[in-house]
């Protein structure tokens, strides 16, 4: 991806992929949201925006499963 | 200008759009100019190469298949030239089926997957071609794949900011399904910890109820342990009335149940027990009354019998005349006998009256002639004293047969009775031998009235000991009852007061690792929100930092291939998207300063068609790095064009193919045959004309 960007043309060597990533990057300067930043963008460069759906899906499915296990587990000792 | 890595050598299509038997044509030169009239077929072939690169994502396959064909194949063949050799790019819908199937072979003949081989491509999807241009044929229904609608996303894709847009597309979306999870999830926990809320008043209600009449009495509540030792104690008690012993390994709830059930078994037994009793006694003491009812009414009946007879007697002794019976029969008898001969002699004499008056001169005994008269008078005179006398006599007789008759009626009487007495001894004497046998009172023993009534009162209160004693024993269970109860609402106490800890508990940190959970979600998702809303700015920033140089380049371009003078101005402007922002054409004209209209509005059809190619002209000036496949697909690209602006046109193309493959399809070979001579060298291309169309063997053409 960064190969792609037309070097030659400094027109737009601020209106790329790359260079927007780039800029994301140095705004997140919180922990949480650069990890999470830098994940996304190692999704990007290894199998592009679906994957990093793919993960973000994921993560957030991990974490609504663990809720409601929590919660079956909790409703169950209710009922006991 | 860089070289792409592949070349298109040539198409083989079979059985697609009006294609019928596989038909190859072959590029054996760089650029092919494909002229014909609409309807020819030779853009199916512009459509084919298409097909075999992206398939058809947003429309149902089937429509390429071409109906007449019998066999039912649609396939596409693309030979691609390389360095290394000949690549082949297949697609092809089977009969039947729905869904094409692409397969990439190598010049080894080794199948390789897309992304691998043509990655910008694969990266391009089928709608964002932007070396793929379709700008016409609008007439035929067909959808232009790169128009000004979707210009934005033709635009992202020249910058290659095309993930950006597509990033911010896909976390809006997931952001937005998130909210509804975390709301759904947010409500179950809710839902859970009123739950909780409600058993816990529940159990605050039951709580309060007890405390209102607690078991303990006054004072502080006791604990488990002090309840449980009560229990156990209490326990002890009653198995030690019972005969019986305690398990101390059970639980107090246990051991309470084992005490219920002894008490309820040591109530029961004696209950038993005293009722059996009672029963006895009770109807010992019915017995008894009766025998001793039976024996006073018998004696009672004895001695009234006893009078009657000795009454009886003394009215036959009157009647007799202090005689016996045997002494008045003998005097009875003889006064018959005197009546027998009086009335004997009577009739003698009446026999002889009669005689003598029939014969009065003879003796009515030894016939001896006699005087009669004087006999007669005699006779009357016996006969006139005899009547009185028997009369008499008669009259006695009668009185003494009434008298006697009587006597003997009293006498039968007084037999009756004397029998009747005797059986009211044998009663009596049973009744006796009876209430000897209830009261275990031997013979030799006097017995009586008097001492049976004295037992009688002795079995009575017996009776009444017994049901005190019985009425105690109850009373003694009813209190272990009532303290079993107490107890059972003492352990109730321990149980409400473990389980409010336990819901309170629940509710405060049973919760907890759901709660961290949901934050932790909640976290995530406002940490990726975070990173859209940057990524959104920083996106804008870099679409707002293109735009002034862009508008000048698809200016500069516009005015070129149009010769605008007009609406000469090309402005691009950012919109709000899906995606985040969307990008429009403008135009506008030096003469109306500060108004920008939509193209469609106010440009000619021509214009329009130019406004189309100018994002690929504009771009193909620095597009820097080697393609794949640097192929430019134009199908009738100067529809609406006059013959000065195909002139613009075809320099345009030329220029733009000093790195790109051309296959230009057009209907106006007048108009474009004479100049393509003068734009591309000889040798750099080739025209295919089109023949004619027939419906069984789909197109005819050839290289010219």
């Amino acid at each position: 991806m960064v190969a792609e960007i037309n070097s030659k043309n400094k027109h737009f060597e601020k209106s790329n992929s790359s260079y927007v990533f780039n800029e994301v990057k140095k705004m997140l300067d919180s922990g949480e949201s650069r990890s999470l930043w830098r994940r996304i963008e190692s999704e990007m460069y290894s199998g592009g925006v679906g994957a990093v759906e793919t993960y973000l899906r994921s993560s957030f499915e991990e974490l609504v499963q663990q809720i409601k296990e929590s919660a079956n587990r909790f409703t169950e000792s209710l009922a006991e | 200008m860089p070289k792409a890595r592949f070349r298109l050598q040539s198409v083989t299509i079979e059985g697609f759009r009006g294609f019928t038997e596989p038909q190859r044509i072959n590029f054996d030169v760089k650029h092919i100019f494909l002229f014909g009239e609409n309807g020819c077929g030779k853009s199916s072939i512009v459509e084919a190469i298409r097909w075999c690169l992206f398939g058809l994502a947003e429309r149902p396959e089937t429509e390429v298949r071409n109906a007449y064909y019998t066999p039912g194949e649609c396939m596409v063949d693309m030979e691609l030239l390389a360095t290394e050799g000949i690549w082949h790019i297949e697609r092809r819908l089977r009969p039947g089926a729905e869904r094409s199937r692409s397969t990439i072979t190598n010049p080894n003949g080794e199948e390789m997957l897309q992304s691998q081989v043509f990655p910008y491509l694969a990266r391009m999807g089928p709608k964002e071609g932007t070396h793929v241009i379709f700008a016409a044929q609008q007439a035929s229904g067909r959808r232009p794949q790169a128009d000004i609608s979707d210009f934005h996303k033709v635009l992202y894709s020249y910058l290659h900011l095309e993930e950006v847009p597509d990033l911010l597309e896909r976390l809006s979306k997931l952001l937005e399904e998130q909210l509804s999870v975390r709301d759904e999830l947010a409500s179950t926990i809710d839902n859970i910890e009123e739950q909780i809320r409600e058993k816990l008043n529940d159990v605050e209600v039951s709580l309060k109820e007890l405390l209102r009449n607690p078991p303990w009495g006054e004072g502080s509540p006791p604990t488990l342990v002090e309840t449980s030792d009560k229990i156990i104690n209490f326990t002890k008690e009653i198995a030690k009335i019972a005969d019986s012993s305690i398990d101390l390994d059970l639980s107090a709830k246990e051991v309470l149940e084992n005490a219920e059930q002894l008490s309820e078994k040591l109530a029961k037994t004696s209950r038993e027990v005293f009722d059996k009793k009672l029963t006895d006694l009770k109807d010992k003491a019915f017995a008894l009354e009766n025998l001793l009812q039976i024996i006073r009414q018998a004696e009672k009946r004895q001695i009234e019998m006893r009078q009657s007879i000795k009454q009886l007697e003394e009215q036959i002794e009157v009647t007799l005349d202090g005689k016996s019976i045997e002494q008045f029969e003998a005097k009875l008898n003889l006064l018959a006998q005197q009546l027998k001969e009086s009335n004997s002699r009577l009739l003698i004499a009446k026999e002889a009256e009669e005689f003598c008056r029939k014969f009065p001169e003879y003796c009515p005994v030894c016939m001896a002639e006699y005087t009669g008269d004087e006999l007669i008078k005699k006779i009357e005179r016996t006969i006139s004293l005899a009547t009185p006398q028997q009369k008499e006599l008669t009259e006695e007789i009668d009185r003494l047969n009434e008298s006697y008759r009587i006597a003997i009626e009293l006498s039968n009487r007084i037999n009756n009775s004397r029998i009747e007495l005797q059986q009211i001894q044998i009663e009596l004497n049973d009744a006796f031998s009876k209430t000897r046998l209830l009261l275990e009172v031997s013979e030799g023993l006097p017995l009586d009235q008097e001492i049976i009534s004295k037992h009688l009162a002795v079995i009575k209160g017996s009776v009444q000991t017994c049901e005190i004693a019985l009425k105690s024993k109850e009373a003694k269970h009813e209190e272990w009852k009532k303290h079993i109860d107490e107890f059972r609402r003492e352990l109730r106490f321990h149980k409400y007061r473990e389980r409010q800890d336990r819901l309170q508990r629940q509710l405060t940190t049973g919760l907890e690792p759901t709660h961290n959970s949901l934050k932790e979600l909640l976290s995530l998702e406002n940490t990726l929100r975070t990173i859209k809303e940057n990524l959104e700015q920083k996106f804008n920033e870099a679409i707002d930092n293109a735009l002034p140089k862009l508008n000048d380049m698809f200016t500069e371009v516009y005015r070129r291939l149009t010769g605008q003078i007009s609406f000469e101005n090309v402005q691009i402007i950012r919109t709000k998207g899906s995606g985040g922002s969307a990008l429009e054409f403008r135009v506008g004209s030096e003469k109306i300063q500060g108004q920008l209209f939509n193209p469609v509005d106010v440009l000619n059809g021509q214009a329009i068609s130019a406004l189309h190619l100018v994002p690929y002209f504009v771009f193909s000036q620095f597009q820097a790095e080697a393609l794949e496949l640097d192929l430019l697909l134009i199908d009738d690209p100067s529809q609406s064009f006059d013959t000065s602006h195909v002139e613009l046109l075809l320099q345009e193309l030329a220029n733009a193919c000093s790195h790109a493959q051309l296959i230009i399809a057009t209907h106006e070979k007048e108009r474009f045959g004479p100049s393509v001579g003068k734009y591309f060298p000889m040798n750099d291309y080739k025209i295919f004309k089109f023949k004619e169309f027939d419906l069984k063997k789909g197109p005819s053409f050839y290289a010219q």
